[in-house]
C-alpha cells in the first residue's frame, strides 16, 4: 500500500520524495488553456494559479527528480466532462503529459475523455477519478471496459462498502482511497457548482446564507420540533467547518493539523488490499503538505512494523493532536471505530425504505 | 413532443385525475409560486392529449429505493391507467445495485416496454448484462454542465468571455466519444435538467431523443443527507449511510444565497433530502416551455413538487 502525496511546485518535489511519499500527482494548466476559457473554467478541479504546475518544463522537472527515485507521478484531467470544443486540447495535453514529460498515469473522470484516449494508445496508466463517482463494483467493471486500472473511491464510501468493492474488483483493479485532508459534505461527482473565488464553494457559502426550514404537510410545530431542526441545521454547518473551512486552504497551528482524516482506517485498508493513500490538497501550502505526509508516513510505519490495529489507531490518534476532535469521530472520513472488520451493514428497517408507505400524515393535495 | 409525470409517491397514481386538472394542488406550499407557470402549459398540455408515460423511483437518493411490495403496486396501477413507466434510479453502492437487481428482476418479468433511468454508470453495466429486455435512459445526474445558479447567469450572458460561454454546453453529449460510449449500451433517449441556457439550445443536433423535468434542476447531491440525521445525535450525523427514516418526506430547507455584489445576489435553493434543487426564473421557464417543441425536445417531465 503506497502514499500519494500531491504537489504544485517543482520545489516541492525533493522534500515530498525525502519525507515518504511513493507516488506523487499534480496538476498542470497551460497558459494557452487559461487564454481561451480564463480562469473560471477549470482544467482540473483546481484553480490554474492556485494547485497547479504552469509549464510542461516544470512538469518535466518533476517527474525527472521522482522518476530518479523509482517514484511515479500521475496527472490530474479531472474535470467532470469537456466540451466537444475543450476536448482535442485536452487530448494534446494528455499526449505531451505522457510523450514529453513521462507522465506515469493520467487522472480523468469523464467517460467521454477515457473514450477519446483510448484512441490515443497512451503509454500510461489510467486512473478513475474520484469525481466519477464510483460507488459499486459494477461500475468499476464499467471503467475496466474503458481502459482504467486503478480506481479512487469517494470518501463517501462507508469502510464495509469499500471492503465489497476491493473484494469483487480483484487484484487486477488497483483500488485508492482517501486518507487525509479536506472533504466534502457532498458528493464531488453530483455537485455541479463552482469553487471559483468570486462566490466560493457552495458548501462554505452555504454556511452564509439565510436558510429557514419548512415543515410540507403545513402541520404546526411541535413542541420543540423547530429548535431541533434549527439546531440540525447549525450543527450541519458546522460540519461542513470541520471538512472544508479548516481543511486544505489553513495551514495550521504548530503541529496540528486541521481538517478530516482516515488514519485509523490505514490497518483496515492494509488488510482489505487497498493500493493507494491518498493524501488531498494540490494546493495547500509546502508546509501543510509536508505535515500531512509526516502525518501519513508515521501510521504507514507503525502499521508495516507490524503493530496491531487498535495500536495503529492509537498512535494515529496520538499525533494527530486534536483529541477533542478526534475522539469522538468529528474528523473521520470513515466510521472505523462501529465495526470496521464487517463486511455487512446493520439491516436497516424495510418499513422505512419504500417510497409508498412512510409518507407524511398529510401532504399537498390530500 | 409528448408530457410525462413523476409519480413521486402512490397518492399522486391514485388520484391521477386530479393531478391532471389540478397539478399545483400536490405541490409544496412554500412553492406554488415556482410551479405555476409549467403547472399551467402541463394541465393545458394534458387536456388536449392526457399524458402516457410516467416515472416512478428517485434518483437521488439510495435510502427511498422502494420494497418490492411497493413498487409493484405502484406500477400495476399505473399499468391499469396505461400509462407507460419510466423507472428513475439513483447513485448506488452494491447495497443499493442488491435492491435494484430484485427490482429489475421483477420489470423483466413483466414482459412491458419499461424504461430504465440510470445515473451510475454501474446501474447501466447491470442493466445491459442481466438485464436485456429493459431500455436504458440516461438520467439527468450525468448530464454533468454546471449549473450553479449563483454565476451560470453571468457566465452566459453576452458579455461574458467567449470561452466562458462555450463551457456551458450540455455535458458532454456534443462530443462523439460520449456519443459512441453510450450508444453502444443501446441508450436513445437522455434525461436533463432544465438549464439556464436551454431556451436556446438546439436539441435536433443531438442523435438521441432529449426529456427535459420542469420546472426544477438539481445542484448538488450526495450521501450526507441533512434532514436524516434530525433523530441522530453528536458526531454521528451527516454520515453516509445512517439509518433513514425519510425525514426528508416531512422537511425542506431553503438557503438564500446573500451578501454578494453579484446580479444573482437573493438566488434561493432547495434543500430536500440529500439533494439542492433550484428553478429558472418564469421568464426563462416561459421561453423554454414555449419553445420545447421546435427546439427538439421529446419529452417534458413535470415534476408535482420536488423530486423527494
Amino acid at each position: 500500500m503506497k502514499i500519494l502525496a500531491p504537489l504544485n511546485g517543482v520545489d516541492e518535489t525533493e522534500m515530498l520524495l525525502a519525507n515518504g511519499a511513493e507516488e506523487l500527482y499534480c496538476g498542470m494548466v497551460p497558459d494557452e488553456w487559461v487564454e481561451r476559457y480564463t480562469g473560471a473554467v477549470w482544467l482540473n478541479r483546481r484553480s490554474p494559479v492556485g494547485g497547479n504546475l504552469r509549464t510542461f518544463a516544470d512538469l518535466g522537472r518533476v517527474i525527472e527528480q521522482a522518476h530518479r527515485a523509482a517514484v511515479p507521478v500521475f496527472i490530474t484531467l479531472n474535470a467532470q466532462t469537456y466540451t466537444a470544443g475543450q476536448l482535442p486540447l485536452v487530448v494534446e495535453l494528455a499526449r505531451r503529459y505522457v510523450g514529453e514529460a513521462g507522465a506515469d498515469a493520467l487522472i480523468i473522470s469523464d467517460p467521454g475523455l477515457l473514450m477519446a484516449l483510448a484512441e490515443e494508445n497512451l503509454s500510461c496508466a489510467l486512473h478513475l477519478s474520484s469525481i466519477a463517482a464510483t460507488l459499486n463494483s459494477s461500475a468499476i467493471e464499467f471503467f475496466r471496459s474503458l481502459g482504467v486500472r486503478r480506481v479512487i473511491l469517494p470518501r463517501s464510501l462507508t469502510l464495509p462498502e469499500i471492503a465489497r468493492i476491493v473484494t469483487t474488483a480483484g487484484p487486477q483493479m488497483e483500488i485508492e482511497t482517501f486518507i487525509l485532508n479536506d472533504g466534502c459534505i457532498f458528493e464531488e461527482g453530483n455537485c455541479l457548482t463552482t469553487h471559483h473565488h468570486s462566490v466560493g464553494a457552495f458548501c462554505t457559502n452555504l454556511v452564509k446564507m439565510s436558510s429557514e426550514t419548512v415543515k410540507l404537510s403545513g402541520n404546526p410545530w411541535r413542541e420543540g420540533e423547530e429548535e431541533a431542526a434549527a439546531k440540525l441545521l447549525d450543527d450541519f454547518r458546522r460540519r461542513i467547518g470541520v471538512l472544508t473551512n479548516s481543511a486544505c486552504s489553513e495551514q495550521g497551528a504548530g503541529a496540528v493539523l486541521p481538517g478530516p482524516c482516515g488514519l485509523c482506517a490505514i490497518p483496515f485498508f492494509e488488510r482489505i488490499g487497498v493500493a493507494s493513500l491518498k493524501i488531498v490538497g494540490r494546493e495547500a501550502s509546502a508546509m501543510r503538505k509536508l505535515m500531512s505526509l509526516r502525518l501519513v508516513r508515521s501510521v504507514v510505519a507503525r502499521q508495516r512494523a507490524g503493530a496491531s490495529e487498535s495500536e495503529v489507531q492509537e498512535h494515529a490518534q496520538s499525533i494527530r493532536l486534536a483529541p477533542a476532535r478526534c475522539v469522538p469521530g468529528e474528523m473521520c472520513y470513515y466510521e472505523w471505530e462501529e465495526n470496521p472488520s464487517a463486511t455487512e451493514r446493520p439491516a436497516k428497517n424495510p418499513e422505512l425504505t419504500t417510497i409508498s408507505e412512510s409518507r407524511p400524515a398529510s401532504m399537498p393535495g390530500d | 413532443m409528448e408530457w410525462a409525470v413523476h409519480v413521486r409517491n402512490p397518492v399522486l397514481a391514485d388520484r391521477w385525475d386530479d393531478l391532471l386538472a389540478d397539478p399545483l394542488r400536490f405541490c409544496e406550499p412554500h412553492l406554488k409560486e415556482f410551479h405555476s407557470p409549467a403547472a399551467g402549459f402541463f394541465r393545458q398540455a394534458a387536456r388536449q392529449s392526457p399524458p402516457r408515460r410516467a416515472c416512478v423511483g428517485n434518483e437521488f437518493c439510495e435510502s427511498l429505493l422502494p420494497s418490492l411490495d411497493s413498487f409493484s403496486v405502484l406500477c400495476e396501477k399505473l399499468w391499469n391507467k396505461q400509462l407507460e413507466i419510466s423507472f428513475l434510479t439513483p447513485p448506488a453502492t452494491d447495497e443499493g445495485l442488491d435492491a435494484l437487481r430484485v427490482l429489475f428482476a421483477w420489470l423483466a418479468r413483466q414482459g412491458r416496454a419499461v424504461e430504465v433511468v440510470f445515473n451510475d454508470w454501474g446501474v447501466l453495466q447491470l442493466v445491459h448484462a442481466e438485464f436485456p429486455g429493459l431500455c436504458l435512459v440516461r438520467g439527468r445526474l450525468l448530464n454533468k454542465t454546471m449549473r450553479d445558479p449563483r454565476v451560470v447567469p453571468l457566465y452566459n450572458a453576452p458579455n461574458a468571455p467567449a470561452g466562458i460561454r462555450a463551457s456551458m454546453q450540455p455535458a458532454g453529449l456534443d462530443t462523439p466519444f460520449l456519443r459512441s460510449l453510450i450508444s453502444r449500451y443501446g441508450v436513445a433517449t437522455v434525461e436533463m435538467d432544465l438549464l439556464p441556457n436551454s431556451a436556446d439550445m438546439d436539441f435536433h443536433e443531438l442523435p438521441f431523443q432529449v426529456a427535459c423535468y420542469v420546472p426544477c434542476g438539481f445542484v448538488t447531491s450526495g450521501r450526507h443527507c441533512m434532514i436524516s440525521s434530525l433523530h441522530i445525535e453528536g458526531s454521528q450525523r451527516f454520515r453516509p449511510g445512517v439509518p433513514c427514516r425519510q425525514e426528508c418526506r416531512e422537511y425542506s430547507t431553503t438557503h438564500t444565497f446573500s451578501a454578494s455584489a453579484l446580479s444573482t445576489d437573493g438566488t434561493r435553493f432547495f434543500q430536500r433530502g440529500n439533494t439542492f434543487f433550484y428553478y429558472l426564473e418564469e421568464k426563462a421557464l416561459q421561453g423554454f416551455l414555449q419553445g420545447a417543441a421546435e427546439r427538439g425536445v421529446a419529452r417534458l417531465i413535470y415534476e408535482p413538487g420536488l423530486p423527494m
